[in-house]
């Protein structure tokens, strides 16, 4: 084989270990800085004993879940039971495949074996970048069903079902609302969508501006795909006790968790990139380092707004919710995009 | 008026009148056991009486009480809305296990039997079976009569007077052979996690029938709800109680009227104050005791202060099963019952389990910070009083959540004795501190709020509006309250202050004889029902005499108030349910006492 | 271009990894005390009523079909929207003719009282 291609993708599993692994991580970090927020949020402290401002929760926590005891109940579907949490937890992390947090790759000014070494700040630059999204945040679906019908328990079937048929539903809003941007881009491509919110009005074009209907369903429908309030119904731990995961407990439970969390990572990133303009900000252009700093504030400042819906803002029933994406959203989405359409066509041919 | 409701009810069923009595306004009618219903539907019906609602029912056993009348007696206490006016009916029942000791209801023994009510007052159902369970008095044609406090295998009645105190320890089975417990008593249990009977139209083939509690995080406590589920929608909801059931009653009736004030705290434990007031106004009720008016005037702020405190628990919990746990409101609310806790410490060194109310007064003169701790809590309340709102009165998603959810008209509310906020919220201003004000509540200046909308939005708003005339009424009563001594000088009730012991002989003596014996308030009966945050809280007392009550009733609001469950919940969907318990508002230590 | 998913292959074998890992590592670390009421089925402290296995209710099917339905109307927008500007306006007045015939079928759905959850 041609020894450059061996390097590029050895450094490709590299890259792609450190990027999962760190996502993980950052799951950990996460679940942390939610709970510091919604303290700060309720009047309260969160955890502030482990270690300093309480960063160390992380890792006992992460402990515990893999010095738990390993229950498996009687009654379930052994090998579907097992596998729901992996199934749950690998499209999430597959979805940060396509996300690019950088625009240019950096080759490295030394030779490795005879061959350059270049990073790609993205894993893989694809043509169908946004179609790829949502399919692989449909396949999280399966886990979370999967789940809630193996365990034989009532509170995770009704729970199962309530997530497959919400995550279904706001599914068709949010593609449709991403075709509004693709329309005006004209290319699936991460990388393309940024460049275009980066070559007009110097870099300030971003599509929450000419989209913002587009982003406004695309959040609620993100929060909606990703389980969060106010659409964590599958959960409804006031209702279902623990929904799909009620049978769960430790790490399994912990991957359901890890899901959920890096879901929700992506997903800011994947709204910050494409409606936020990514890696733009002042100066990015000339030092890109800058790029990832502005990148990484924007994906904190949408992660933020998850929490912050979440402490202020009270559950939908379900019923509502439905009739709320069918009635509401996917007829507003299809609004948006066919006038989009129009505009684009009445002004440009 | 009693004359002429004597005289219409002789005329309307003959010969169902035994014997009528008055004591402390108290009307008492003696009933033959052939005509309670015939004597019920006609005070229920006719124009005159209308004795719509049915506080309470509950038996006495009169075995101890050496008196030749039989041995068993229900007691039903009635009120009147549109009267305004009580009246209890007594019916003597023959114990047909007639040689008077020894009967204690075991299984195959004949029990006293009497004709149910429930079809004219449906909130006669659990109470009916309460009584059933307790007391071992059967009702018949009754829809469901089946133990609701102790387990379904249970063997005696706890409430009669030849039921063991103590040394009846329960077993489960795998010691039932276990010769270490030869010697102590033989309840013996079947292993945990058995199925609980469910009522016959629940049908667990075709639909779903989940459990809902003891352990889930919406039910407040061990409260089991069996929910028949099609799809998501709730068919029918039975709730099943007992889980904490701590025999307050019995408790009560072996100890001295004084001790079982701090039993009343850990009934309703998010407003124990007035839990006291109420028992305390009982007993002086019974002993007609004069109760200085600085006194009078410090129960009712303490208890505003605690009805907003509870309020704050109600609000909370009910934003957060709404709203999920991690909701702002209820911590913000819980903050706002610190700081009254905190006055609770201030005045009485306890912040859940007060017993600050004594028989005759307070237990301690309030401490001098007092006033001040309170205004500055107004002041401070009256801020997050608008953030509450802010957050989530005009929320369409809470309006979305709570907006028709849980209709309870006001017939069907009235029917099943539903008191308090959610009375008021289907739109009848029923509200005794201002239909019979006690206390000073007749001095101060406050409303009623009701709603007509009768959904949990209704007694959402109620509650809310209720918070903002507690506020007044605090603010009115400080400003009105005079010093004054802090307990009655009626030597018989309370002590006498420490310096007249070592001067007077007469106080020694009274001090002696009530820490030793305590008092002994006459023979007689009464009733007394205190407007709770919850609803109505009655407290029965029958006297013989001695120094501990012979039958001490309590009568929670919570327990039937969460009766209306299946009616409100049928027919909505699963979270419906949800938020309709969070807006009964009910606590289990009082559902179970 | 297939070369532009090895990626994604390596990212699904290291996420693989990394869920059976996490599944793996506690069934030997853990402590295993296992006893009847464990293994129970949790039903909020009570022994269940029946199977949790039975019918549901048939809206979630309905969804499911919708779902799939107008799923496939978006995936047949995805292409146009990247040909967009090369079509012009045959492309769409084309897609504006499918899409209103979905849109027909939704409003059909609609006024059924499909999407009505009772």
């Amino acid at each position: 084989m041609d020894q450059q291609l061996l390097v590029d993708i050895i450094v490709q599993i590299i890259i792609i270990g450190a990027v999962a692994s760190g996502l993980m991580a950052a799951f950990g970090a996460m679940t942390v800085v939610e709970r510091r927020v919604l303290g700060k949020f309720t009047m309260r402290y969160g955890p502030n004993r482990v270690g300093p401002f309480g960063t160390l929760q992380i890792v006992a926590d992460g402990l515990k879940m893999f010095f738990k005891e390993e229950v498996i109940p009687s009654h379930v579907d052994r090998l579907v039971y097992l596998m729901a949490p992996g199934v749950s937890l690998v499209p999430a992390l597959l979805a940060a495949g396509v996300v690019p947090i950088a625009a240019q790759p950096l080759v490295l000014p030394f030779e490795v074996f005879g061959s350059t070494i270049t990073i790609y700040p993205w894993m893989a630059d694809i043509n169908v970048g946004v179609l790829y999204i949502l399919a692989v945040g449909s396949l999280g679906t399966y886990g979370v069903v999967l789940g809630g019908w193996s365990s034989n328990n009532k509170y995770s079937l009704l729970g199962g079902l309530r997530t497959s048929a919400q995550m279904l539903s706001y599914e068709l809003p949010m593609g449709v609302a991403l075709l509004s941007v693709l329309l005006i881009v004209g290319s699936m491509r991460m990388t393309d969508i940024v460049n275009f919110q980066a070559s007009y009005l110097g870099g300030y074009l971003w599509f929450i501006f000419i989209q913002p209907i587009a982003f406004l369903i695309f959040f609620i429908c993100g929060l909606a795909e990703a389980g969060r309030s106010p659409f964590d119904l599958p959960e409804t731990e006031n209702e279902l006790i623990a929904g799909f995961a009620t049978e769960y407990g430790g790490m399994k439970f912990g991957l359901f968790f890890a899901a959920e969390y890096i879901h929700m990572i992506v997903l800011s990133f994947i709204t910050a990139t494409i409606f936020l303009g990514g890696w733009l900000g002042p100066f990015s252009q000339q030092i890109p380092v800058l790029g990832i700093v502005y990148l990484l504030i924007k994906v904190a400042f949408v992660l933020f707004l998850i929490i912050w819906v979440r402490v202020s803002i009270p559950r939908v029933r379900f019923d509502k919710l439905m009739k709320f994406c069918w009635k509401f959203l996917l007829p507003l989405s299809i609004a948006n995009a066919a006038v989009t359409a129009l505009v684009l066509a009445i002004l440009f041919f | 008026m009693t004359e002429k409701l004597i005289e219409k009810l002789n005329a309307k069923v003959p010969s169902a009148l035994k014997d009528h009595s008055e004591f402390r306004g108290d009307t008492t009618l003696f009933i033959n056991a052939e005509h309670v219903r015939d004597v019920a539907s006609f005070l229920k019906d006719d124009e005159d009486t209308q004795y719509d609602l049915l506080v309470d029912i509950y038996g006495t056993d009169r075995l101890k009480l050496g008196q030749s009348s039989p041995r068993f007696a229900v007691n039903y206490e009635l009120y009147s809305i549109s009267k305004n006016k009580f009246v209890r009916l007594i019916v003597d029942l023959v114990d047909p296990a007639r040689n008077g000791n020894g009967g204690s209801g075991k299984f195959g023994e004949p029990l006293p039997k009497v004709a149910s009510v429930t079809d004219i007052w449906p909130t006669a159902n659990w109470l009916e079976r309460e009584t059933y369970d307790l007391m071992g008095i059967e009702f018949e044609n009754h829809p469901w009569l089946q133990r609701i406090m102790m387990p379904d295998n249970w063997v005696g009645h706890p409430l009669r007077k030849d039921y063991p105190l103590g040394g009846e320890p329960v077993y489960f089975e795998k010691d039932r052979n276990n010769p270490r417990f030869a010697h102590l008593g033989k309840q013996i249990m079947a292993g945990p996690s058995f199925e609980t009977e469910l009522p016959e139209e629940m049908d667990t083939d075709g639909h779903m029938v989940l459990n809902l509690g003891p352990h889930h995080p919406a039910t407040h406590g061990v409260l089991r709800l069996a929910t028949e589920l099609d799809g998501e929608k709730v068919v029918r909801v039975t709730p099943e109680l007992g889980y904490l059931h701590s025999g307050f009653e019995k408790t009560g009736e072996n100890k001295r009227y004084e001790k079982f004030i701090p039993y009343c705290d850990r009934m309703d434990y998010v407003s124990p104050m007035n839990n006291n007031l109420a028992y305390v106004m009982a007993v002086e009720k019974l002993m007609d005791v004069e109760i200085p008016e600085h006194v009078q005037y410090v129960r009712v702020i303490l208890c505003e202060l605690q009805r907003i405190a509870s309020h704050m628990i109600w609000l909370g919990t009910h934003a957060m099963d709404v709203g999920g746990t991690p909701h702002a409101a209820p911590l913000y609310c819980f903050m706002m019952r610190e700081r009254i806790l905190d006055i609770f410490e201030m005045v009485c060194g306890a912040r859940m389990t007060t017993s600050y109310f004594s028989v005759g007064g307070l237990r301690w003169p309030l401490p001098g910070a007092f006033m001040d701790a309170v205004r500055a809590f107004l002041k401070e309340f009256s801020g997050y009083y608008h953030d509450y709102h802010v957050m989530l009165t005009k929320n369409p998603l809470w309006l979305s959540r709570l907006k028709g959810i849980g209709i309870l008209k006001a017939e069907e509310a009235i029917a099943l004795g539903i008191t308090g906020p959610l009375l008021r919220a289907a739109g009848v201003p029923l509200d005794l501190r201002k239909v019979r004000p006690y206390c000073v509540y007749d001095q101060l200046d406050f409303e009623v709020p009701t709603s007509t909308e009768a959904d949990s939005y209704a007694r959402y708003t109620v509650r809310m509006e209720e918070l903002q005339q507690s506020m007044r009424i605090i603010e009115q009563a400080m400003n009105q309250i005079k010093p004054g001594p802090y307990r009655t000088a009626d030597r018989k009730v309370a002590l006498p202050p420490r310096h007249e012991i070592s001067t007077s002989m007469e106080s020694l003596i009274h001090h002696f004889k009530l820490v030793t014996e305590g008092y002994r308030p006459p023979e007689g009966q009464v009733y007394f029902i205190g407007e709770n945050p919850k609803g109505w809280l009655g407290f029965g007392l029958i006297s013989d005499g001695t120094a501990n009550p012979y039958r001490l009733r309590v009568r929670g609001p919570s327990f039937v108030n969460l009766q209306a469950t299946n009616t409100m919940a049928r027919g909505g969907f699963i979270s419906d349910l949800i938020t309709i318990i969070g807006s009964i508002d009910i606590v289990l230590g009082e559902v179970d006492r | 271009m297939p070369l532009d998913y090895i990626p994604i292959l390596i990212l699904f074998v290291i996420a693989t990894i990394l869920a059976g890992v996490s599944l793996a590592l506690p069934h030997f670390l853990g402590p295993r005390l296992p006893n009847k009421a464990k293994s129970e089925v949790v039903e909020s402290g009570k022994l269940a009523y029946g199977d949790a296995r039975r019918r549901v209710p048939i809206q979630y099917y309905i969804v499911a079909m919708l779902f799939i339905i107008f799923d496939i109307e978006v995936l047949f927008l995805y292409p146009w929207a990247v040909v967009f500007w090369d079509l012009k306006w045959f492309g769409l007045v084309q897609v504006g003719i499918f899409t209103l015939l979905l849109i027909e079928s939704f409003v059909y759905v609609w006024k059924k009282g499909v999407l009505e959850w009772e």
